[in-house]
């Protein structure tokens, strides 16, 4: 079984909702946060082996969060992806300088998909978690 | 040199009457040398005669013809000696002419240095043109003067100043006839004794009262630039000579050198003027760099905009790389080296200080002006204060990827629902809860397409509107009892008082609705559970005046400025509902203004928020 727990920093409660469920069948522990500060108390207490990042958010921006993320001592070794509808490239940049590992646009995801890249962000990062022979679909 | 003059003339005062004043000393010498000459010959005539008498035919004719033969040469001695006299006499009075002409030269000299060096000094061309008159009158003693400048455009003469005779100053001349006119075909001085019996007198100073008149030409560097005259009036016999005439072109000539000085200079003036009122038409600030000196002068109408209160701001070259944005230095100075060198158009946008903390973003483009080795030694260029339009586009690409992200957010969701719903047909269930989602996704999307298009109308002006008198307590109601299942749902309290009989609003219902449903909806949704939402309508001064008051989370003070603001959410609304736009209040705004009235809002944070509208109500038939 595949225990990785994913930390989905979402706004928007239907997305939010997608990726608890999806993610959850993938048999991944979900964590959710409604926005940027949320999403740090919850990557400071829950420990998670990957991060799922919105950018466009009220009070504090994926931005804003990921550099705090990437500043704490506790959470900054964690990989983050960035998890947008928005492709503005200045932002695209600035999250790989701030050591996002990956930039993912919902729009152009299926939940499937979603799931895969998940996976392969959490290989890459070395964790090479226990992956079931036959994900269910 | 004026110091000289009246010793000149003191002198000249001396020889005004040469002959009763100074006698030459030859004249009496000769008047005593010919009594002793006639004396001497009487006596040499006595003694022959004498002679003669005693001893006729020996000695007494010898002595005769030897007294003879010197009456001879006594008369020849005084003859000659009379011619010396007389040439001597001759030769002094020359001499004294001579050096009464050179006395008279040297004071008409002293008179025209004097004069053109006063001349010389003005560089205002109306003063000149005076200076000249009187100075010329003067010069001649005259009663009257003119100057008729050469136009260059119309290829006439135009009577630019004059004095003495009420010549009609500013008219203009025909080239081909008048004194001025031959004067400049001819380009030679004219002497005019009686100007009435000249017959190619020019119209319009055929009938003035001048009796004898001298033209010359005002000419420099063989270029004819007028003609000046002095003239005698009618009543007087004075006429004009070839010396007058001389000493008139002399003065003409350095006269001509100032008139064109004073014109240059009035022509720069000029150019200096419209440059200036062209930099301060057009919206920009215009600057005059000059590179050895190592100055800039900025000035223009904007400036104070930019970076001070004044019109006009000299800096240094250091000065002006200071006000720079640090990000933008090492670019603009790239530029602005190789354009002194390649010298293609300097086009550069960059940001300045605007001396408040605060940068500005411009264009600047700039010409370099060359010298004879193709050295720049000037830039001249305009800078255009381009922030705003910098801001508009920033917020044309904010608004599209903001609204792209906007719709993909629905829009993902939907896609994802479905998928879970594909995945869960063995689960009705839960299949039909991703199923609702996703039907409620779609219409957050049509709804914000709804509302896009709307503030897109409203913005452009051009949403069909369709004004009617309007029961704004009716419409009220009728909103309440809609949103009457969301109200139960969370146990709310929703009243609406308004008193019977208010007057009706010409307003579009549509669009008013639309204000009504999002205010109401917005108070419910941020009021917590059990709490009140009363809505309150009156009229007053301002005209009819709506407000819905809640018991809700509040507005933070730092947000309320920003709340009618396109894409603008309050920070503290994510803690209750995560679903805005951020359109719903620009858009109340927007309707709300369309009709002439005001949005405002009122909150404490933790106690409510009453958000209140007006409509004035003298707004039918606008």
């Amino acid at each position: 079984m595949n225990n990785a727990r994913i930390l989905v920093i979402e706004d928007d409660k239907f997305l939010r909702r997608a990726c608890e469920v999806s993610l959850g069948k993938r048999g991944f522990t979900v964590l959710t946060a409604v926005d940027g500060e949320d999403g740090i108390q919850q990557a400071l207490a829950g420990s998670p082996d990957l991060i799922l990042l919105d950018m466009l958010m009220p009070k504090l921006t994926g931005i804003e969060t990921l550099e705090i993320l990437k500043r704490e001592e506790k959470t900054r070794r964690i990989p983050v992806v960035i998890f947008s509808n928005s492709s503005i490239e200045a932002d695209v940049q600035r999250a790989k300088e701030l050591g996002a590992a990956g930039y993912l646009v919902k729009a152009s995801l299926s939940l499937r998909e979603l799931g895969d890249r998940v996976l392969e962000f959490l290989e890459q990062d070395g964790l090479k978690p226990e992956i079931s022979e036959d994900p269910p679909r | 040199m004026s110091l000289l003059r009246p010793l000149f003339q003191a002198d000249l005062a001396a020889t005004a009457h040469p002959d009763g004043a100074a006698p030459s000393p030859i004249a009496p010498l000769c008047r005593r040398s010919c009594i002793l000459a006639a004396g001497a010959a009487l006596a040499i005539l006595a003694a022959c005669l004498g002679a003669l008498r005693r001893d006729p035919d020996g000695t007494g004719r010898l002595v005769f013809v030897l007294g003879a033969l010197a009456l001879l040469l006594l008369g020849g001695a005084v003859y000659f000696g009379l011619r010396v006299a007389r040439q001597a006499l001759e030769e002094s009075r020359r001499s004294r002419e001579g050096l009464l002409e050179a006395k008279q030269r040297t004071l008409e000299l002293a008179a025209l240095y004097d004069t053109s060096r006063d001349v010389s000094m003005q560089y205002e061309l109306s003063t000149l043109l005076q200076t000249i008159l009187e100075r010329a009158k003067n010069l001649l003693s005259a009663a009257g003067c003119a100057i008729f400048l050469y136009d260059v455009e119309h290829r006439d003469f135009q009577i630019a100043a004059e004095v003495g005779v009420g010549m009609p100053v500013g008219s203009h001349l025909p080239m081909d006839r008048g004194p001025a006119g031959h004067v400049a075909r001819t380009l030679k001085p004219l002497i005019l004794k009686d100007y009435a019996s000249w017959p190619d007198r020019s119209e319009h100073i055929r009938k003035l009262p001048i009796k004898s008149t001298v033209l010359v030409p005002m000419m420099r560097g063989g270029e004819l630039v007028g003609v000046l005259g002095v003239h005698e009036l009618v009543g007087t016999s004075r006429e004009f000579n070839e010396a007058d005439a001389r000493l008139l072109s002399l003065f003409a000539s350095n006269a001509a050198s100032a008139v064109r000085v004073a014109r240059l200079l009035e022509a720069v003036r000029d150019s200096e003027e419209r440059f200036r009122i062209a930099a301060r038409c057009a919206s920009d600030i215009v600057y005059d760099w000059d590179l050895a000196a190592d100055s800039v002068v900025f000035f223009g109408a904007r400036y104070d905009q930019l970076l001070a209160e004044n019109q006009t701001v000299v800096r240094t070259r250091q000065q002006f790389w200071d006000t720079l944005h640090p990000d933008d230095l090492e670019r603009v100075k790239e530029t602005f080296h190789r354009h002194l060198e390649e010298g293609a158009l300097f086009s550069e946008e960059y940001r300045v200080s605007n001396g408040k903390g605060g940068y500005r973003i411009v264009s600047d483009r700039a010409m370099a002006i060359r010298n004879a080795r193709g050295k720049a030694v000037r830039l001249i260029g305009a800078v255009t204060d381009i922030t705003e339009r910098k801001r508009a586009e920033q917020m044309k690409t904010d608004f599209v990827s903001f609204v792209s992200h906007q719709l993909r957010t629905p829009l993902s969701g939907v896609k994802w629902m479905l998928e879970l719903a594909m995945e869960t047909l063995d689960n009705p269930e839960e299949m039909r809860s991703f199923v609702q989602d996703a039907r409620t996704s779609t219409e957050r999307l049509i709804g914000l397409v709804n509302d896009l298009l709307d503030i897109s109308r409203l913005e452009r002006g051009n949403l069909k509107v369709a004004r009617r008198h309007v029961d704004l307590s009716g419409l009220t109601r009728e909103v309440v009892a809609e949103l009457d299942p969301l109200v139960k749902d969370k146990r709310q309290r929703l009243s609406v008082l308004a008193p019977e009989g208010l007057p009706e609003p010409w307003v579009d219902p549509q669009l008013i609705r639309q204000v009504v449903l999002n205010l109401i909806a917005n108070a419910v949704k941020y009021t917590p559970e059990e709490g009140e939402v009363q809505v309150r309508i009156d009229a007053g001064a301002e005209g009819l005046r709506w407000a819905v008051r809640d018991t809700g989370i509040g507005i933070p003070p730092a947000d309320m400025r920003k709340l009618f603001e396109k894409f603008y959410r309050a920070g503290n609304a994510l803690a209750v509902e995560t679903e805005g736009t951020g359109l719903g209040l620009y858009l109340v705004r927007l309707i709300v203004e369309q009709f002439g009235g005001k949005v405002w809002c009122e909150s404490e944070e933790g106690i409510g928020s009453t958000f209140i509208f007006t409509l004035p109500l003298e707004a039918k038939g606008v």
